[in-house]
């Protein structure tokens, strides 16, 4: 009888142990599943992160959640600047995860980056900014950014009279800068396509110079000055039906057309290079925040 | 009672295997460098040991990015990994960090020096255009079996190494030259005929007195093949160094093989 009693006690704790050790082990993947995906963030290797976020299991580790996964996921192609695959990761997590307004921040500085304005003042709209907190005010900030890259001037200064960003060290110092760069904005002057196009014409590279293209104009009076000089040296030396002067004529003729229409078209080209230097300053001051915040 | 253990012998041996799936060196096997790697990584976030990153590092080299490969060695330090880590360079093309490894290599003890370092040395001062210190290493201090009289074959007396600031200024002086320096004789025939034409027609346009002509265009395209001609001299002389390389290196393929038969 106690034979007995000692076998079935002796299988009750080898069954258990079994169970314990399986159960120990898969639990303490569990927990570790998030933390080896941010092991993977701060060593810098992306790639592996993406493989392993994606299939945890396949490494012995218990799968995420739904919310986890993407948001983990949309963090790991954010800092891979693969801007689309991040939203479309960071969009499906919950309302409900931990993480879900560190991912709305960052969709909504995403598609602003893309230049889809719409959707990144849609995306912010989850954020309550009825309390005085800092979610709030970073919400705020974003959307005087979002005005700055729209030029909407006026809503900006509407955000910034209703808000007063000066409370919160992290955002402080970048809604100044920002404040700096509507300056540049309001500072930039309009130059005039068409009086590009008739300096060029009067003095070959001059158009270039008055938009602030200094080296090309100089490029352009030397090479236009070039063949001009030689086709008039042919037209004195040889006449107006010579070979010599129907070509260095041509070659002046065709670099004299191209340098005034080059000069209006630069007018164009040097506000849209400003416009983008202006746009790169401003996401680069949002961004400053939110990597303060959630890196 | 047999049954039971049986049970527990099974339950045992699929919690093993499910570990095993999930191991760094299976997945090397099946050729998933990148899963390798990463369960390496894992591997190593619970229990770090410096030899699950160099095993780390042998996955990302299977897959052939050096790079990684490099940064997991870096983070090792309590063995040396000098002749990996030269190895690495070598294959990503860092020639002068390869070098150095081999260099550190060499000092911590002369007499473990084995035939993978020799030939490693010898390929780096070949990459190096340090063609006569390569033939010496080859007759003095390592030939790869290769008998005495074949090590001419890998490597002559008369293998130089073309400098390429040199064939640059030879141009200079004398257009067309640096390309013949270089090796390619014809190309810098047709380059110092080029520029004899630009400064023919130059000198006829001043003569006839065409002197913008003769000025702004001859004179430009002439001072333009000039210095394009030179440049032109110096990158020549680099690619005929890579040609020797690459010669060297298959003359060497061949007579090891050969020694080995």
């Amino acid at each position: 009888m106690r034979r007995v009693r000692l076998k079935i006690i002796g299988r009750l704790i080898v069954s258990i142990s079994l169970v314990f050790c399986y159960t120990f082990k898969t639990e303490a993947q569990v927990n570790s599943t998030f933390e080896a995906a941010l092991h993977f963030i701060q060593i810098g290797e992306i790639e592996e992160g993406i493989l392993f976020v994606s299939a945890p299991e396949k490494f012995g580790y218990r799968p995420l959640g739904t919310d986890t996964a993407a948001y983990l996921k949309g963090k790991f192609y954010y800092q891979r600047k693969r801007i689309s695959e991040s939203i479309h990761n960071l969009v499906q997590v919950g309302h409900k995860s931990p993480f879900h307004k560190e991912s709305t921040f960052f969709l909504a500085y995403q598609h602003a980056y893309l230049g889809d304005y719409v959707n990144a003042k849609e995306s912010l709209r989850s954020i309550d900014d009825s309390d005085d907190n800092i979610e709030g005010h970073l919400k705020a900030y974003l959307q005087s950014g979002f005005s700055l890259l729209e030029r909407d001037i006026v809503s900006y200064e509407e955000i910034i009279y209703d808000y007063d960003f000066s409370k919160f060290r992290v955002i402080a110092p970048s809604s100044e800068k920002l404040k700096a760069l509507k300056g540049l904005i309001i500072e930039q002057k309009e130059k005039s396509a068409l009086g590009a196009g008739l300096l060029s014409a009067i003095v070959p590279g001059l158009g270039h110079m008055y938009v602030g293209n200094i080296g090309r104009g100089a490029m352009t009076l030397v090479s236009t000055g070039i063949f001009g000089l030689q086709a008039w040296e042919s037209h004195k030396r040889d006449g107006l039906k010579s070979v010599r002067f129907a070509i260095f004529g041509s070659l002046f003729s065709g670099f004299y057309i191209a340098n005034i229409y080059g000069s209006v078209i630069g007018v164009r080209l040097k506000k849209q290079q400003i416009n983008d230097q202006i746009n790169e300053s401003i996401l680069v001051t949002m961004h400053v925040p939110l990597r303060y915040l959630f890196d | 009672m047999r049954a039971y253990w049986s049970l527990c012998m099974c339950l045992c041996v699929i919690f093993s295997i499910s570990a095993q799936e999930t191991s760094g060196e299976m997945l090397l096997e099946r050729g998933a460098y990148l899963e390798s790697a990463v369960a390496y990584e894992l591997e190593f976030l619970s229990s770090p040991s410096d030899s699950l990153l160099l095993k780390k590092s042998y996955a990302y080299k299977a897959g052939g990015n050096y790079e990684k490969a490099i940064r997991s060695l870096e983070r090792i330090s309590s063995f040396d990994i000098s002749y990996e880590k030269a190895l690495l360079y070598f294959l990503n093309d860092d020639i002068e960090a390869c070098y150095n490894q081999l260099l550190r290599f060499s000092l911590v003890d002369e007499n473990e020096l084995t035939s993978s370092y020799h030939l490693l040395y010898f390929m780096t001062l070949v990459k190096k255009n340090r063609f006569r210190e390569a033939r010496k290493y080859l007759h003095e201090a390592y030939s790869f079996g290769i008998e005495r009289d074949q090590l001419d074959a890998v490597i002559s007396d008369r293998t130089k190494a073309k400098n390429s600031d040199y064939a640059f200024n030879i141009s200079l002086w004398l257009p067309g030259f640096g390309q013949a320096y270089a090796g390619y004789a014809g190309r810098g025939f047709v380059s110092g005929l080029m520029q004899i034409g630009d400064a023919g027609l130059s000198y006829y346009s001043l003569i006839n007195k065409y002197y913008f002509s003769g000025v702004l265009t001859g004179a430009a395209l002439f001072y333009t093949f000039y210095l394009g001609g030179a440049r032109y001299a110096g990158q020549l002389a680099e690619r005929k160094n890579l040609e020797t390389q690459e010669q060297i290196l298959k003359s060497l393929r061949s007579e090891i093989k050969k020694a080995n038969q």
